[in-house]
């Protein structure tokens, strides 16, 4: 097959690049980066109809001998598709413009509780269930999540974060905790990490008035991406 | 400025990505059933089944709308795909309107979300059908034999390879292929659009520009366009502006997002004539927001 056959069959097809993009951030577990866990299947079966459609409009470019070339429309549909299969997946981090300050506490009673081994969720549905500072006070935690700075912390803490997602990264909301470091150097905004403390009895009061208890002693270790790095409804 | 680029790029991408993956599937199951339509479905037999009627015509579309699983990028392809078989407009216009707002999935969302005040799910449908319905009815003095739709180049002669193909599932899937790669430009597009807005454009910036009965309504309304969010979840995106904003702004935010988001606008632009987009957006948008401000001001 020559080149230029090989490029006009894959322009002919810019849905069947769409479903190698679906296929592969499928099959190395990134898809998960873009779209929340309940919203992969409806991407999967964007994925099946797109190769359907794609597979059809390359077998008649293949067959035809006279079929014209690649229209700037064709060329725009190309450069997501591209980009996608080029450059590599990462998730949401705390540099997000759209959601870089903690989102209203209602959500937290819909977050789902999440796979097991990860209590996030569950945290931070306690978090509107349990307004009273003495049910938090002295409970261990452990939590992993991204860290992001937040106007009005008290001195040397952060924010243990993630992301909620209903849908797709586009309606991501951050949610987390504060925690206060008793020595050390703060770790790197949107770095992933493993926090391990106590609630205390302090709280801290975000801009919107909501009262989020201090994780307190705090052990914090580096930890790569989780597969599913955003919290569910 | 070239540093806070830098810094946000990665994000810029993610988003880009994230509203592209996540809208294409519903675009793919537009185009489908708008090519089975073309295709499998002769002009006669669609306005058989459609009322000719106009009034009855729209509350078709309006009812069919309310059990159409889709969000606003499947819909307006099969708006499109249906009045290119002669559909009358105003019952397009009232599938287009209400099908993403009343949808059983979106109900089903919205009800998630706000069932600790289901007065905001009975307005978004009572509001979501007076919407459409008033006006899906500026569209019955729409003259029929004026095509409603922009002529489109990529789709024209295409009936040649329909004869060409033999069966109709490939007349179909390549009827689709045709009509995806000439929509995709407006997600593109838009989604490109939507990501720089997102990432460059905090929220809580907009938040801050206005509170207050009026301007509320008017700042979720612009909120809404900008995040472009699929109507089958925006419920959850409201809930979080829900103790900062007025129940009408709320409202405006769960009407105006299914129909004049970045995506949907984008694609109903790109599809009908401008003497149809003009009187369809304008008056949705201000439809919504006399009903909006009826909800804060006198009934919530």
């Amino acid at each position: 097959m020559t080149m230029h056959r090989l490029w006009r069959l894959l322009v002919a097809s810019p849905a069947l690049l769409l479903a190698l993009l679906v296929a592969k951030l499928w099959l190395t577990g990134t898809l998960r980066y873009y779209v929340n866990d309940r919203t992969v299947w409806i991407v999967l079966l964007g994925g099946f109809l797109s190769a359907l459609i794609g597979v059809a409009a390359s077998y008649r470019a293949w067959r035809s001998s006279h079929e014209p070339g690649p229209s700037w429309r064709t060329l725009v549909f190309l450069v997501p598709v591209i980009v996608g299969l080029l450059v590599p997946a990462r998730p949401l981090s705390a540099a997000s413009g759209q959601a870089s300050s903690l989102g209203a506490l209602q959500l937290a009673s819909h977050v789902s509780s999440g796979s097991p081994g990860d209590n996030f969720g569950t945290w931070i549905g306690a978090l509107a269930d349990h307004p009273d500072p003495s049910w938090w006070a002295g409970q261990h935690v452990m939590l992993v999540g991204f860290t992001a700075q937040q106007d009005g912390l008290p001195a040397r803490s952060f924010i243990v974060g993630r992301y909620l997602v209903t849908c797709c990264v586009v309606d991501a909301t951050l949610l987390g905790f504060p925690v206060q470091l008793d020595h050390g150097t703060l770790p790197a905004e949107g770095r992933w990490v493993q926090v391990t403390g106590v609630f205390g009895r302090r709280y801290w009061t975000d801009p919107h008035g909501t009262n989020y208890p201090l994780i307190l002693h705090a052990h914090i270790v580096p930890v790569t991406v989780p597969s599913s790095p955003y919290l569910s409804p | 400025m070239v540093d806070l680029l830098a810094a946000r790029l990665p994000n810029l991408v993610t988003v880009f990505l994230g509203i592209f993956l996540e809208a294409s599937p519903f675009l793919l199951v537009g185009v489908l059933v708008s090519s089975v339509l073309d295709v499998a479905v002769s002009t006669d037999r669609l306005t058989r089944i459609f009322p000719r009627n106009g009034v009855l015509g729209l509350l078709g579309g309006v009812t069919v709308g309310a059990v159409a699983p889709l969000c606003e990028c499947g819909t307006v392809p099969i708006a499109r795909g249906s009045v290119s078989k002669g559909l009358p407009l105003p019952a397009a216009v009232g599938f287009l309107l209400a099908a993403p707002v009343i949808n059983p999935v979106t109900v089903a969302a919205t009800y998630t979300a706000f069932k600790d005040d289901l007065r905001i799910l009975t307005l978004r449908i009572a509001l979501g059908v007076a919407v459409a319905l008033a006006v899906g009815s500026l569209f019955l003095l729409w003259p029929r034999q004026e095509t409603p739709l922009r002529s489109n180049p990529q789709m024209a002669g295409h009936g040649h390879s329909h004869a060409r193909a033999g069966s109709r599932l490939i007349a179909v899937l390549d009827h689709a292929a045709h009509e995806l790669s000439s929509l995709m430009i407006y997600l593109v597009v838009a989604a490109l659009v939507a990501a720089l807005l997102q990432v460059f454009l905090p929220r809580p910036q907009l938040v801050a520009l206005g509170q207050g009965p009026l301007l509320s309504v008017a700042i979720m309304m612009v909120i809404a366009v900008v995040l472009s969010t699929c109507s089958s979840v925006d419920a959850f995106v409201a809930l979080a502006f829900s103790t900062t904003f007025a129940p009408g702004a709320i409202l405006a935010f769960l009407l105006i997002s299914p129909v004049l988001n970045l995506k949907s606008g984008a694609l109903v632009i790109g599809l009908f004539r401008p003497r149809v987009v003009l009187p369809l957006l304008s008056a949705s948008t201000a439809s919504i927001v006399l009903a909006a401000l009826a909800v804060n001001y006198h009934l919530l």
